[in-house]
């Protein structure tokens, strides 16, 4: 293979040409076909796409099942903070571990804390939008369709309702969002909650009755308590007058007014105490009445929301117990701990850390007139006093009285507590935030079994099924209504059906106003509502926390009846401005 | 997929003349031919040039002169005699230009690239303690950023030139032996490691289209050689490892602590007004944890533990590695096998690889090659480490073990466990890399220089990650098998014409290929075990099972074509398009097309450069190219994940559920950076002085890009592309004999790269009309800045005792700059700080031999100029139970009011302040990252053991950082990988080692 370098013309002219060649050999290869037509196809082998996973009842049903699980966590299970943002800087309680508030950090436009609900809030109405979006396209049959398209848009109710009330208008999205939008823009008030009522109204007319749905599903008596509210928030009186009655004259829901359920025979108890035992908040399982809607909750069981192998750390359950029970640990009687903690009795209320006390308010303004008779502030509803379970105390067996403590006594960092000021050690709390003596098995501690009923080191939930709806409540909602009808007799009807239940006396008509009712809400509904919510429906945040709550009174300010939009959304939100709300 | 393919081509004819023929052979010094070198009979015009294998034949009588001359090549004369064979030996004028350096889907001489391509020196590294291949390339090539692992068998993170897009892949594309390698380089073994090449140029990187917009590292394995007799070599090494530095980030003994516990409590601990008179009244064991005090509170306990030296052990490295390869006539083989046993510094660190290769190439006839190149590794990593963000916060107060020796699961008595209870666990985590390719090379008969190559690739790897602890699952234990397992084949074909006609040479490549890649993962786990006799055996007997099945598809498939041409050695011309097809793009976009073209001029070739006689070689390249960016997979699609979500009633099953997680976006296409290179490679001063220049501008268009859209629509981010970024950068290499004696010698590498980073476009909307294009600042991202920009919050002190405090903030607290002066500290205050990435790099690499002897050492620094390569080093802290509980880095300089100057922030309140800003810190530094000296046993010695080398050394890693940095260590924060926080001042960053380490060479 020998080439002689003698190069002429010819020779280019065949060089160009075979770089010709070569050239046209590869356009060939580049423009040949590949192995298979279907080899560059993506499919997805561990997840399912939005293009295949709406088409059966299945398919619909599981979307519902991830609303209820994106319910709890929002208002209830996420963990030991971002739910009780609901109750914290409210007229019903503090923060007890710290000497002071800091709400301008709080209610900064940059904070977490609006950022959270407010992402939370809206990611449960996308994937209700989704639902709803999805259901045209579907293999569904028409009655499944309504069916759920009113579960769906349930769910979409309750978010707009929560930030209707805590941001004002917001923007109004309602229907699945399938491309980077960026150019939001914020609607009314009114028009945020006219669409609520909207889809409530479309639930009321296609959920299943309360006597047709499995325990924990939304029921049209569920719709037409939100409605209720919503209504009432809306000014519309009358229709949240109608829509409370729906529920209250159902057939079989009704107050519970005896003993009943899993600890119906243990004293000191009596049937609100009965409301809060473990087991008893469901119709069919708990043979209660009175529950509307039941948050689902149950120990070790993938979707229960209450592993008992995680702890808090892990949060994924609900932390009531570990925030709001106090740190009896750390209490000291002449260089003893008259408590033996942590412990699944009312002494040690669990494995509670005191984080968050009871307002005084709460602790004593509202109990003023029935203060002895009123079962919800029996000290097994609502422990003030503590009974002392170190045998090597002198004090065993005997009370420690929240409103009476021995001097000398020592709480958290050695600070000296005084009778009836809360501290983070020692403080009265609601009985419902923990389940005595029926933690679930797997938190006794059996190997080092140190005292009754010691517990693990993990126990931080509350292991029980929560109350998102029960008819007390609607009853206090009705009388909202008529109190917004200026009929205070009816208004006083319906909270006296309440409070007789709770063996209070009566309400005068002459007495009622919102605060009564508010103050009744915290009797009946204490550490169970979501406070901030009533407050800020009604526009009165600023006023209860000055006039009840002096923790947090000096650092109020009328602003904050709504809280700031995250800063994050408005830059986010490119190509239109979503306005802040005043005096951010 | 075969092709079948056909051209005519023109058979050139030789023509003989009446004399003698004579049949030669042109070969350079790595004994590799030389082709198109001209062959003259001296005083004639008889003329010819050597082909593709070196070989020419000329008609020449005896007793004449041949000329032979090659453009980069020392020409040569040679005598006609007897024998009608000659062999020709021509010597590089650019000294290593004449090697050959692997370009993908081929190879070629250094002096004929065109594109930026340069080769690591392996001897560098030679003598240093490295497991993974990736600490080998720390530092040795400008434009080759290589950061730092603290972890036994690590990989650091690697990246090449600037960072060319925002969300998309940053992982630079690894070949080895042809093949892509997507598993972890610490399965390599680097004592097989032949050579290692970087392409870092559009136009180099062009070739392998959609996937070289971060550069491409091709790694090729030792191979024997044909007609070499066996050649066994034999390396064995011992290290030691302990940390470099370091010394304040060890936690703090028991009177450090509770001062820190004093200091926290400072309002109660001290007395008004200043704060730093004690206060008599102040008990500490009232405040501490209540499980550091007796009960009662009446006294603290008596400990002084120290968990640091609980959870940590002097390391080393044990590495041995043997190899034999040769080869006959139609046969090579290289066989390979080495252990190497790491042991960190922190107990259960561990990295164990056992290492197998086989590498053989047959020769049946002369035309045709088969080859196997395969090998094993098998890594094993059993055994879990005590937590070790855990050992720097447990309080010395408190002990591990009771009386009794056993493991208190729980000292604070919180779910905070013991550090010690991830360390008594059964942990068993294996990993097994199987390499397999098959190669068939055929030179086509009778048409010279028409190659083809089909490569057949295979990997596989599965790993086992085995666990049972008793501990977890808050005492009830857990245990978990895991299995997963990922293959992936690569098929080429290549064909390859290569031929010179006189003056003109030109290699064309062909290639048509796919790749697909599987993977599969179980995870099988069990909570809630009576006993666990059985361990991760049996799970079956826990009370809650959950199974996990995880897996993913993906493919490729490509098609690539390069022209190589070359005209007298001096003017070189390098074409190439690639079209590239990924599954993992939308379905609009599966494919793109990626174009470049580069040019070379040898100067030195000019014969106006015969007379400069200080210029040896010269030669000026320019390239362009555009390259993709291949993303993640499934990234276009929107995709629904499924949940264990609810239960409906007391007692009843899980009810499943589904989320939608993404936004889907069918547009989704191939992010493509257009680059510009510039360079210079040259030889001066005899060669004395060799190095190269290169400049670069890279503008990346259609960015992957996550971008942040309001959570309320539902979701966080939407993958799409926009905006255009620019890197620009420069990078330099010299290379100096300085010293070149017959017992002296001295050799110094120098070499300083940087690039600049400019964000030119983003969504090309103007929405709040101030008639410039939108930043999109949710997203970081600001026209005109780095995309490494930081906007943030000015810290600008401390507020001390008595200063008015804006409201939301405490004394402790960081100050922040109030942009607007409006008394109200918010987002508007944020302002530029300056950039995380850094201005410029640079190594120094010295070596000097005496006789036997080789002293080197190497130094390497990052620099980040004005306001550059800064990164959060902040602590935060404020009084709460955690902090209070917890222990602490000794040697942080926080502020209290008995140091009124302290550099960090600490507040007593247990609220956070409105903004608690980040505190940058600049991490530049200067390592001396190895530093050997070696002894090679004089020829003397070796005949009498019949050896061919022999050489002994000690060696030196990571002696010595010169930094400001207070955290870990300023390099090991580079990466925003998993371990992104790690060398800050954290409590879970982790030392790097520095080792010593003896060791020897044998080559028999």
């Amino acid at each position: 293979m020998v080439f002689i370098s003698t190069t002429n013309d010819n020779q280019k002219k065949i060089i160009m040409k075979k770089i010709l060649s070569y050239l046209l050999f590869l356009v060939l290869i580049i423009g040949g076909n590949s192995c298979k037509k279907d080899f560059l196809d993506e499919v997805p082998v561990d997840f399912l796409s939005t293009s295949n996973a709406f088409q059966s009842n299945a398919d619909f049903q599981a979307s519902i099942n991830n609303l209820y699980r994106l319910l709890r966590e929002e208002f209830y299970t996420l963990n030991d903070n971002n739910v009780f943002e609901y109750q914290y800087r409210t007229d019903m309680a503090i923060d007890v571990t710290a000497a002071t508030p800091n709400l301008v950090a709080n209610y900064a436009t940059n904070s977490g804390i609006m950022l959270g609900h407010w992402q939370r809030l809206y990611k449960i109405i996308s994937e209700a939008n989704t639902v709803v979006s999805r259901i045209p396209a579907s293999k569904l049959t028409d009655a499944e369709r309504k069916l759920f398209e009113a579960r769906a848009r349930f769910f979409r109710a309750v978010g707009y309702r929560s930030l209707a009330y805590l941001f004002g208008g917001v923007p109004l999205q309602t229907e699945e969002v399938t491309s980077p939008k960026v150019d939001f823009k914020r609607a009314t008030k009114k028009e945020v909650l006219t669409q609520v009522i909207q889809d409530l109204t479309y639930c009321v007319t296609n959920l299943p009755a309360i006597s047709a749905v499995k325990d924990g599903e939304v029921s049209i008596q569920a719709a037409n308590h939100l409605l209720a509210e919503v209504y009432i928030a809306d000014g519309q009186f009358q229709k949240a007058v109608d829509a409370a009655t729906a529920v209250i004259a159902t057939p079989n829901v009704a107050l519970m007014t005896s003993r009943f359920g899993s600890m119906a025979s243990t004293n000191p108890g009596d049937v609100y105490s009965d409301l809060f035992r473990v087991g008893n908040q469901n119709r069919i399982a708990g043979g209660n009445k009175e529950a509307i809607f039941v948050i689902q909750i149950q120990a070790n069981i993938p979707g229960g929301a209450g592993a008992t192998n995680l702890g808090f750390a892990n949060a994924g359950g609900y932390c009531l117990e570990r925030v709001h029970v106090p740190l009896v640990r750390d209490v000291v009687i002449n260089n003893i701990a008259p408590f033996m903690w942590p412990a699944g009795d009312y002494s040690s209320g669990g494995r509670g850390v005191g984080f968050m006390a009871p307002s005084l308010w709460m602790i004593n303004n509202v109990w003023a007139s029935d203060f002895n008779n009123d079962i919800r502030n029996a000290n097994h509803n609502f422990v003030r006093k503590f009974r002392v379970t170190n045998p090597n105390s002198p004090l065993y067996n005997t009370d420690i009285d929240f409103g009476n403590i021995p001097a000398g006594t020592k709480g958290s960092n050695g600070v000296t507590l005084v009778s009836g000021v809360p501290s983070r050690a020692f403080y009265p709390y609601q009985a419902k935030a923990t389940t005595p003596y029926q933690h679930p098995n797997e938190l006794y501690d059996p190997v080092n079994r140190k005292w009754p009923y010691s517990l693990k080191d993990g126990a931080a939930f509350t292991f029980r099924d929560e109350y998102m709806m029960r008819l007390a409540e609607t009853y206090l909602l009705r009388a909202e209504a008529y109190l917004g009808l200026n009929n205070t007799i009816l208004a006083a009807q319906d909270i006296n059906v309440v409070r007789a239940r709770a063996n209070a006396s009566p309400v005068l008509p002459a007495n009622v106003n919102i605060d009564y009712i508010l103050d009744e809400r915290i009797r009946e509904l204490g550490f169970e509502e979501k406070r901030m919510l009533t407050l800020m429906r009604l526009g009165k945040w600023y006023d209860r926390v000055v006039m009840c709550n002096p923790y947090y009174a000096a650092q109020a300010n009328t602003k904050y009846n709504l809280w700031p939009i995250p800063q994050q959304e408005i830059e986010r939100n490119r190509e239109a401005k979503l306005d802040q709300n005043p005096g951010y | 997929m075969f092709i079948v393919f056909g051209f005519s081509l023109f058979l050139s004819t030789a023509a003989f003349a009446q004399t003698k023929t004579v049949a030669g052979k042109v070969t350079d010094g790595q004994g590799l031919p030389v082709s198109g070198a001209t062959v003259t009979v001296k005083g004639t015009n008889e003329a010819t040039a050597s082909d593709n294998d070196g070989h020419f034949s000329i008609n020449a009588a005896k007793g004449a002169t041949l000329v032979i001359t090659s453009v980069n090549y020392v020409d040569q004369e040679v005598t006609v005699g007897n024998s009608n064979n000659i062999s020709v030996l021509l010597s590089p004028k650019g000294g290593d230009l004449g090697e050959v350096v692997v370009v993908g889907y081929g190879t070629q001489k250094k002096i004929d690239v065109t594109g930026s391509v340069a080769r690591v020196n392996l001897e560098t590294m030679a003598n240093a303690p490295n497991t993974n291949i990736g600490q080998y390339l720390q530092g040795t090539v400008p434009g080759l950023n290589v950061g730092l692992s603290t972890f036994a068998g690590g990989t650091p993170p690697i990246s090449i030139r600037g960072r060319v897009t925002i969300s998309g892949s940053q992982a630079t594309v690894i070949i080895v032996d042809g093949i892509q390698y997507n598993n972890s380089l610490s399965s390599i073994n680097p004592d097989d490691i032949a050579s290692i090449d970087i392409l870092k140029d559009a136009s180099a990187t062009a070739i392998y289209g959609a996937q070289g917009a971060n550069g491409v590292i091709l790694i090729t394995s030792k191979k024997g050689k044909y007609n070499q007799k066996p050649r066994i070599s034999f390396s064995s090494s011992y290290t030691t490892q302990t940390p470099s530095g370091g010394d304040d980030l060890r936690p703090k003994n028991r009177e450090d602590y509770l001062q820190g516990i004093r200091d926290a409590f400072w309002n109660v601990a001290y007395l008004g007004p200043n704060y730093t008179d004690p206060n008599p009244a102040f008990k500490i064991e009232n405040v501490v944890d209540a499980s550091m005090a007796t009960t009662g509170r009446t006294a603290l306990l008596p400990n002084n533990y120290d968990w640091w030296k609980e959870a940590t052990n002097t390391g080393s490295i044990i590495d041995n590695s043997l190899s034999v390869s040769g080869g006959g006539d139609r046969v090579t083989y290289l066989l390979s096998g080495s252990v190497v046993n790491q042991k960190g510094y922190i107990i259960n660190d561990k990295f164990n690889r056992k290492s197998i290769r086989a590498n053989l190439e047959i020769k049946p006839v002369n035309w045709w090659r088969v080859g196997l190149v395969s090998s094993g590794s098998f890594v094993n990593q059993d055994g879990s480490e005590p937590g070790i963000g855990l050992i720097n916060i447990f309080s010395p107060l408190l002990v591990p073990y009771d009386s009794l020796g056993n493991v208190i699961p729980s000292p604070t008595n919180t779910v905070l466990g013991s550090p010690m209870t991830s360390y008594y666990v059964d942990d068993y985590e294996r990993h097994q890399y199987w390499v397999g390719n098959i190669y068939s090379d055929l030179d086509i008969p009778f048409i010279s220089g028409l190659n083809y190559r089909l490569n057949f690739g295979n990997n596989l790897r599965n790993d086992q990650h085995y666990y049972a602890s008793r501990f977890d699952a808050n005492q009830n234990g857990r245990a978990y098998k895991e299995n997963q397992s990922n293959y992936d084949y690569t098929f080429d074909n290549i064909v390859t014409y290569n031929k010179t006609f006189g003056k003109h040479g030109i290699t064309v490549t062909g290639l048509y290929g796919a790749v697909k890649r599987k993977n599969e993962r179980t995870l099988a786990e069990g909570t809630g075990f009576s006993r666990l006799n059985l361990s991760y055996n049996g799970i079956g007997g826990a009370d809650t099972k959950n199974v996990t099945t995880t897996g993913y598809d993906e493919a490729l498939n490509y098609q690539m074509g390069r022209i190589a041409y070359k005209f007298d050695d001096r003017y070189l011309l390098t074409a190439t398009i690639r079209r590239d097809g990924f599954s993992g793009f939308a379905k609009n976009y599966k494919y793109a097309t990626f174009p470049s073209v580069a040019l070379g001029w040898v100067i030195t070739g000019e014969e106006f450069m015969q007379s400069v006689k200080w210029v040896n070689f010269l030669k000026l390249r320019a390239g362009y190219g555009v390259i993709g960016n291949q993303t993640t997979r499934y990234f276009s699609i929107a995709t629904v994940n499924t949940n264990a979500s609810y239960i409906y009633g007391d007692g009843s099953q899980t009810a499943f559920g589904q989320q939608v997680s993404t936004l889907g976006n069918d547009n989704l296409k191939w992010e493509k950076t257009a680059g510009l290179n510039f360079g210079v490679d040259f030889t001066l001063l005899k060669n004395r002085l060799s190095g190269n220049l290169e400049y670069y501008n890279n503008n990346t268009t259609d960015l992957l890009f996550s971008v942040a859209v309001p959570s309320l629509t539902g979701f966080d981010l939407f993958r799409t592309n926009l905006g255009k970024i620019n890197n620009m950068g420069f990078e330099v290499g010299l290379t100096g004999k300085i010293i070149e004696k017959k017992d002296w010698n001295w050799t110094s590498t120098f070499n300083i790269w940087g690039n600049t980073n400019k964000i030119k476009h983003l969504t090309g909307v103007d929405a709040n009309n101030d008639g410039k294009e939108d930043d999109i600042v949710s997203s970081g991202l600001f026209i005109g800045k780095s995309i490494q920009e930081i906007f943030d919050y000015q810290q600008m002190g401390i507020y001390q005792l008595g200063e008015t405090l804006l409201p939301g903030f405490q004394t402790g607290s960081l100050k922040v700059f109030d942009k607007d002066k409006n008394g109200t500290i918010n987002s508007d205050d944020r302002v530029f700080i300056g950039k995380r990435e850094p201005a410029y790099r640079m190594s120094w690499y010295n070596s000097f031999g005496y006789k036997g002897f080789t002293l080197s050492f190497f130094l390497n620094s990052v620099q980040g100029g004005k306001n550059g390569n800064l990164e959060n080093n902040v602590r935060l802290y404020f009084r709460e139970d955690n902090s209070i509980r917890n222990n602490d880095l000794k040697g942080v300089d926080y502020w209290s009011p008995r140091n009124p100057n302290g550099k960090y922030p600490r507040i007593i309140t247990g609220t956070h302040s409105t903004v608690e800003p980040a505190m940058y810190e600049s991490r530049d530094f200067i390592r001396l990252q190895d530093v050997s000296l070696g002894y090679s046993f004089s020829p003397k010695i070796l005949s009498k053991v019949k050896a061919q080398s022999i050489s002994i050394y000690v060696s030196g890693k990571n002696l010595a950082t010169w930094t400001d940095w207070q955290g870990w260590d300023p390099e090991v924060s580079t990466n925003n990988g998993a371990n992104e926080n790690q060398g800050r001042i954290v409590t879970d960053g982790r030392p790097v080692l520095m080792g010593y380490t003896v060791g020897l060479h044998i080559n028999y």
